[in-house]
């Protein structure tokens, strides 16, 4: 990529003049590494200006030199520059790449710009480091791989939505997910999901098509970007072919994944011998304690015998394997690029009825029509079906499952089939047996099916209208097709409520339709480089939906809607938004040394009220690269030394498409149209506004051989677009309106080691660290509570999602009471800390803090001839996590008969024990209301990913004809290390999270362990 | 540049699902449709769609069912440990004010609506208004009978619709006696301005002048007005226009009708459910799953103990479930005969110079339809206790015990899982009225909250 994005630019920036000279050198550069040709080498004469060429697509070049030319200097960026005296006719060279980290190409917005000359702070991952990482979609390939960059998957379901935050949420009510950008267009990452779990579009990007992901985490960087910077940019770069040979590579792995932990559950005589002593302890007869009993144990007896004893869980597991084919043709000559990829990824979960299934196709093409125009195109289209499973709140989703009882047979032996099919008295499933709907029955009796096509794609333009000066035009579009069809069978009627079926089927167009315009300046005056960019961007996003519902189905063989008697709903909708903008940037450098950059973007959205319709947001930094300073060169130790300082405005507008406008919907009354007011216009309603200012510092020693890049940062955000509680004697119960303020502050760093660059062998490490503290600072005295039980909550003084419930003091040892300490405020900062077994008198304190103290990522990679060995390990600490699900399985069956997790065997029983489990007490109530009592610590340290390869050596190659071959085993979340009582401490319900209901695990399934093996050879 | 003429209309973009409030009343055919959201506001499962008449015969419940499901807002109102925040609560709340307010809406703009609609449109819209803020009152204040209503509060009265986010108010509660007033003089209008159909066959599924009438006299009931009580209902019961469904099951059971079922001659007023609109919250928490509901709520023997053998009313129980909500498409009924003739029954007895012959014919109305001979009752005392039993076998989970409670003073008790009586609660209890719910009361400052919370 560096050699191919430095040729375009350099065809762009550099103008051979060649005259009639007295000599013709020629030569050849290669990489010094591989051999392999280089070409846009810029070949120039030492202390001559105006003449110059570049080196063509085998890496030659050919320039006509004066007499007294003495030097050829060879410069190409990510390389070193080298010197070679002119001694001869035919000079060849090899250029080694520049070991500094520094000299990174990095993608900004509307552009691109070395890390040496870089102001703003801006992480890289390379696309080579997550390819073939067998994971559903690119975020979690890149979790623990960045500093400031916070990714959380919700379950272990495929295909799910993921939860990233740079550098902290921004916002209470708006979205805090980032703007994702691919090859310079905005895509679309709207939820469509209509199960209440929702999904993730960025699903149907190919990982191994990526070249780069550049994440822009300040305002400087960010700002480019405008209104929806406030919660970081992705920028996303597809591979492109390289002049030279056509190469095919062709790379296919299989494997197979696990549930990572699973949470402990009682078996048959604990079930059996705990339920008794809490049916005797909650009143019950010991007839109906036995009744019930008998009645789970599908009327038979032999739970007395423990003869039954089913592993729910084990259940809903089955064998999963992944697989995924990838065909890659790359090359071009110098005038024409083109890399083709095309990809079969089959991915079935460790959860029954849960896969992924997935064709994708890239061709990405470029040609230099002449001297003055580049055209190119680039072009995807995907196809991906998932079979998904209900959210993590349905009694029907596979995770529920833990809640029946271990003496409940699979198959009921009075039906021979599935327990809960049917009851023989009704002929109907069955209503109280088992004890909750059995979520094997949708799984054998339902489906649901999303199915996306996306098509995503773009043409560009670039004019070279004067030797500084071009112009680059590019439009695009995302095209996104998703339906969703499901079915469920009559035997999930206690479940549907329907006892012959139902059906939903939706379809959903969205179209975002996007064009950037921009010039692009590049000069260098004297000791002065000036790179500016300025221009326009329109974007339009249109999503047309449809769906329809039915229940009534003849039988279980129909199910499509056309066979479904009650149609009980259909709609048709269009939503759509639009963002008219332009945008300018000028990076000015002063000798090497002193870097300036202002940026800045005036956005028009169509979201906002008519009073406040444009927003301005402007950005400045500064750099001095002291490394470059005289008093710097006597030393060798320090190889790099920048200091860099930001400040700028970003804006963030993800509210929905109206929420200014007032309102008034339909709604049917039994066949009869009627509207009423939903929603009251607020014309004067505007952007969230972050100011962020950030403070680093790049550090290179040993000539690069050890990099740092230290931030401090402290994004203050105003306006918030906050949903405001108002009194619902006015008809509504919320506004939206700009209140509140929140900030985020935090320090980051990522330190880059060659540890050993040797002969045979090199090992690299690379380590990043980040801390953020997010903090409400004004919500203008207003308690907003997440979804589940509330618990987590926006409180002023406090970090967004805080823990905020009774504070739970274990078992009262005289009688097994849950007790909790009473916390009534004292004055002067104390609270009453003695106990209370009365709920209500106990006042609701902060428990617990959902965001994590720091995350931190560790990489190693280690190649010794052929092979090569590297292991990621991430690590998220401090942080706690709320089981939702403790009220009904943690609660010594005071919530009901669920089946109860093992600690449970801890229960009081009798006066003078100690111990933190209350009594068991069926349906008692006792300790079942939210309290820290479900609340465990969520830091876990984890072996993200391992890959052992070994590359077979050319003398092999050469034998079998083959470019390159490579063999590897990887292992992804292999081990976890973590006191998280649950199942996996990687959860967020995808039923209840959202901005404020963090670190919430709702009967959550558990991320998957994936171990695969791949091939990868090149002809 | 390339958008550069226009932009200004590509920024322009209208909401098509939804409607702006400015297009949105423009004409009486716009208005009048603002009137059927009124009832689709009424017919919010918060409100009379179900929980308004659930939540309130949970927390009055002396042991005759059990919810014992995962809704916890429902476990504490059958508790009576009523949380501040129990989201069912707020949903009376809430459901009630937006009806309301879109009430308010209509009675705003009646100028747009042709003369000759106009006074049903208004009378209709004070029918909700007025049946909804006597249902808040009593939900949220203090019974009429239990101290003072002049000085009692009950829920704010709002008469206007807010239409800016400036025009939003931080109310103070009115009370009791203010709300009735306005809910009497709401219904007034309601019952002059709208007409009826004695053929049944005719009649919309909308407010007609009997159901005003029905409101009316359930207001003068509980305000011990018994005349006033005895003349509504009789206006209803001696017009002719309504009559009890001849099996008591019929009235609930419509298993023909399975996508929307047709107001029967008994029904007064029926929040209309359809397979495509409303939500029967009532078959949500009584019926089981084979019926599409969440088999939650559990019937104890104590409750079927209240039937005398031979009552027909008690074959509508299956399992451990009622079954009068078992169609999930079925209307939800807010008012029928039979509670007007128990309604007239009672006051007929309590009345200056009582009617004891006039009250025994409506209850043997009543019993006779359930296939039970007449009432043996003939003292005032004998006929009221009489009233009171027929009332708890005829129109239970339909939202009427709590009112009926506090009428007649009597207590309650919450109980353990096997339906032992835990603690009592007298009828004047604070723990038997709802407590503001707290986001209202965080929302508006001059609310002050009721005693007990």
């Amino acid at each position: 990529m560096k050699k191919n994005l430095l040729t375009i630019l350099l065809l762009f920036s550099c103008i051979s003049f060649v005259f009639a000279q007295n000599r013709v050198i020629t030569g050849k550069v290669t990489d010094q590494k591989d051999g392999s040709p280089l070409p846009g080498v810029s070949v120039t004469v030492k202390g001559v200006s105006g003449i110059g060429t570049q080196t063509d697509l085998n890496g030659g070049y050919s320039l006509s030199v004066p007499a007294t030319a003495k030097t050829l200097v060879f410069n190409f960026l990510g390389y070193t520059p080298a010197e070679v005296a002119i001694n001869r006719l035919v000079i060849n060279l090899g250029l080694s790449v520049d070991a500094k980290q520094l000299t990174e190409v990095v993608v900004v917005g509307y552009g691109t710009q070395s890390r040496a000359s870089l102001t703003g702070s801006v992480s890289k991952i390379k696309g080579a480091d997550i390819e073939n990482i067998p994971v559903p979609s690119l975020e979690s390939a890149i979790q623990g791989r960045t500093p400031g960059v916070y990714i959380q998957a919700q379950n272990g379901k495929l295909g799910q939505g993921i939860q990233v935050r740079i550098r902290g949420a921004s916002s209470v009510s708006a979205g805090n997910q980032p703007l994702y950008v691919v090859d310079g267009l905005p895509i679309t990452v709207d939820d469509f999901s209509s199960n209440g779990a929702s999904t993730n579009p960025l699903v149907d990007l190919n990982q191994n098509d990526i070249e780069s992901i550049d994440i822009l985490k300040d305002a400087s960087a960010a700002a480019i970007y405008g209104s929806r910077a406030s919660n970081g940019v992705v920028l996303i770069t597809t591979k492109k072919g390289k002049a030279g040979d056509t190469k095919v590579t062709y790379n296919e792995y299989y494997g197979f994944s696990k549930p990572t932990r699973e949470r402990q559950f009682l078996d048959a005589q604990q079930y059996v011998t705990l339920l008794r002593l809490a049916g005797t302890a909650g009143g019950y007869s010991t007839a109906s304690i036995e009744a019930r009993l008998k009645r789970y144990a599908a009327g038979s007896d032999n739970y007395k015998t423990y003869a039954v004893n089913t592993n729910w869980q084990d259940q809903i597991t089955q064998h999963a394997p992944v697989q995924n084919y990838n065909l890659v043709l790359s090359g071009g000559n110098d005038k024409t690029k083109f890399y083709i990829s095309g990809t079969y990824n089959n991915q079935k979960a460790f959860t029954i009825g849960n896969a992924l299934n997935q064709y994708s196709l890239r061709t990405n093409v470029s040609n230099q029509a002449n001297k003055w125009l580049e055209v190119g195109a680039n072009l995807s289209v995907s196809r991906t079906k998932n079979f998904r499973l209900d959210n993590d709140d349905a009694f029907s989703t596979p995770g529920q499952i833990v809640a029946l009882s271990p003496i409940t047979p699979t198959i009921d032996p009075r039906t021979g089939l599935t327990s809960g099919a049917l009851d023989l008295t009704t002929g109907l499933p069955n209503a109280n047996f088992p004890i909750y709907f059995n979520p094997l029955l949708n799984s054998q009796n339902s489906y649901f099916n999303t199915t996306d096509y996306r098509n995503l794609g773009n043409v560009y333009a670039q004019v070279k209208l004067l030797r500084s000066l071009s112009f680059r035009s590019e439009v695009g579009v995302d095209i996104l097709n998703s339906s969703e069809d499901n079915y469920t069978g009559a035997l999930t009627s206690r479940n549907s409520g329907t006892p012959n079926g139902s059906g939903f089927n939706s379809s959903v167009t969205a179209v975002n339709f996007n064009t950037n315009n921009f010039l692009q300046f590049i000069t260098d005056i004297g000791k002065s480089s000036i790179n500016a960019v300025g221009g326009m961007t329109y974007q339009r996003q249109q999503n047309d939906l449809n769906s329809i519902s039915g229940q009534q189905f003849p039988s279980d063989a129909y199910r499509k809607l056309n066979a479904s008697a009650n149609i009980t709903a259909g709609s048709s909708t269009s939503t759509a938004y639009s963002l008219l903008s332009y945008f300018a940037r000028a990076n000015y450098k002063y000798d090497d040394k002193y870097l300036l950059t202002l940026n800045g973007r005036i956005d028009g959205s169509s979201r906002f009220g008519t009073n406040h319709r444009y927003g301005f947001f402007p950005a400045a930094s500064v750099g001095w690269v002291i490394s470059q300073e005289e008093f710097m060169k006597k030393q060798q130790l320090v190889s790099d030394l920048k200091l860099r300082a930001s400040y700028g405005l970003t804006g963030n507008s993800e509210i929905g498409n109206f929420p200014s406008r007032g309102l008034f919907s339909e709604f049917g009354y039994a066949g009869v149209a009627g509207a009423r007011p939903t929603q009251l216009a607020n014309p004067d309603l505007k952007w969230e506004t972050s100011a962020t200012a950030d403070l680093g510092l790049d550090v290179g020693f040993f000539n690069g051989r050890l990099t740092g890049q230290f931030d401090v940062y402290l994004r203050k955000t105003k306006d918030l677009l906050l949903n405001v509680q108002v009194p619902a004697t006015s008809g509504f119960t919320t506004i939206t309106q700009n209140l509140g303020k929140l900030q985020n502050k935090g320090f980051e760093l990522q330190i880059d080691s060659k540890n050993i660059v040797g002969n045979g062998v090199t090992w690299s490490t690379s380590f990043n660290f980040s801390i953020n503290r997010n903090k409400i600072t004004d919500l203008k005295g207003q308690v907003i509570k997440g979804a589940g039980d509330g618990v987590n909550r926006a409180v002023e003084g406090q970090p967004l999602g805080i823990f905020y419930t009774a504070e739970f003091a274990g078992a009262d040892p005289k009688n097994g009471d849950a007790l909790y300490y009473k916390n009534t405020d004292l004055g002067g900062g104390k609270r009453d800390r003695t106990t209370t077994n009365d709920y209500n008198a106990a006042t609701q304190v902060v428990v617990g803090d959902p965001n994590p103290k720091f995350n931190a990522g560790l990489n190693n990679t280690v190649a010794y001839k052929g092979f090569e060995f590297s292991f990621l390990l991430q690590e998220v600490y401090g942080d706690k996590i709320y089981n939702g699900g403790g009220q009904y399985m943690s609660v010594g069956f005071n919530n009901g008969a669920d089946n109860q997790t093992i600690d449970q065997l801890n229960s009081w029983k009798k006066p003078g024990d100690i111990t933190n489990v209350p009594e068991a007490r069926l349906f008692g109530g006792n300790g079942v209301s939210p309290s820290s009592r479900y609340l465990s610590d969520g830091s876990y340290l984890r072996l993200k990913n391992i890959v052992l390869g070994y590359n077979f050596p050319k003398s092999v190659l050469e034998k079998i004809k083959l470019h390159s071959l490579r063999v590897y085993a990887q292992a992804t979340n292999l081990a976890t290390w973590t006191k998280y009582k649950g199942a996996d401490p990687e959860v967020n319900s995808d039923a209840f999270s959202g901005n404020i209901t963090q670190n919430y695990d709702f009967y959550a399934v558990p991320q998957a362990k994936t171990i695969t093996f791949g091939i990868n050879v090149g002809f | 540049m390339l958008y550069n003429t226009g932009c200004q209309k590509q920024l322009d973009i209208k909401p098509q699902n939804s409607v702006e409030s400015n297009l949105a009343l423009k004409t009486s055919k716009d208005v009048e449709g603002v009137l059927i959201g009124a009832y689709t506001a009424a017919g919010l499962r918060g409100l009379y769609g179900g929980r308004l008449q659930s939540t309130t015969d949970f927390l009055a419940d002396d042991g005759d069912f059990q919810y014992q499901g995962t809704f916890s807002d429902y476990t504490e109102l059958d508790n009576k440990k009523i949380t501040v925040d129990n989201a069912f609560v707020e949903g009376v709340w809430d459901s009630g004010f937006n009806t309301i307010g879109v009430c308010n809406t209509v009675l705003a703009n009646l100028n747009l609506v042709v003369a000759a609609d106009k006074a049903r449109v208004e009378g209709e819209a004070k029918f909700l208004r007025g049946m909804t803020y006597f249902d808040l009152a009593r939900a949220f204040g203090k019974a009429w009978n239990d101290g003072t209503p002049t000085t009692n509060l009950a829920v704010p009265l709002v008469l206007t619709p807010t239409t800016t986010i400036a025009g939003i108010q931080k109310v103070k509660r009115n009370t009791v006696a203010e709300i009735y007033a306005q809910a009497i003089a709401d219904l007034k209008v309601a019952e002059a301005n709208l007409t009826n159909d004695a053929d049944p066959s005719a009649r919309t599924p909308y407010a007609d002048s009997f159901a005003a009438s029905a409101v009316l006299a359930r207001i003068y009931l509980t305000q011990q007005n018994y005349a006033l009580a005895e003349t509504e209902a009789s206006k209803i019961i001696e017009s002719g226009a309504y009559s009890l469904v001849s099996s008591f099951g019929s009235e609930f059971q419509h298993p023909t009708q399975a996508t929307h079922v047709f107001n029967s001659t008994e029904d007064i007023f029926a929040i209309q459910i359809s397979a495509q609109s409303g939500f029967n919250a009532l078959n949500e928490v009584y019926a089981s799953s084979d019926f599409a509901g969440r088999g939650e709520t559990i019937i104890f023997d104590q409750h079927l103990a209240r039937y005398e053998d031979g009552d027909d009313r008690k074959n509508e129980f299956y399992d451990v479930f009622t079954s009068k909500f078992n169609n999930t498409f079925g209307n939800v009924i807010t008012i029928r005969l039979a509670e007007i003739y128990l309604i007239r029954a009672e006051a007929r007895i309590l009345k200056g110079g009582a009617d004891l012959i006039g009250a025994a014919a409506d209850i043997n109305v009543i019993r006779n339809r359930a296939k039970l001979a007449n009432t043996t009752a003939i003292t005032g005392a004998e006929l009221l206790a009489a009233v009171k039993k027929e009332r708890r076998v005829e129109l239970p989970f339909e939202g009427q015990r709590l009112a009926d409670l506090k009428r007649y003073q009597e207590s309650t008790h919450s109980i353990d899982g096997d339906g032992n009586a835990v603690d009592t609660f007298v009828w004047n209890s604070p723990k038997l009225i709802f407590p503001i719910p707290k986001r209202e009361m965080d929302a508006n400052s001059n609310l002050i909250q009721n005693a007990g919370y």
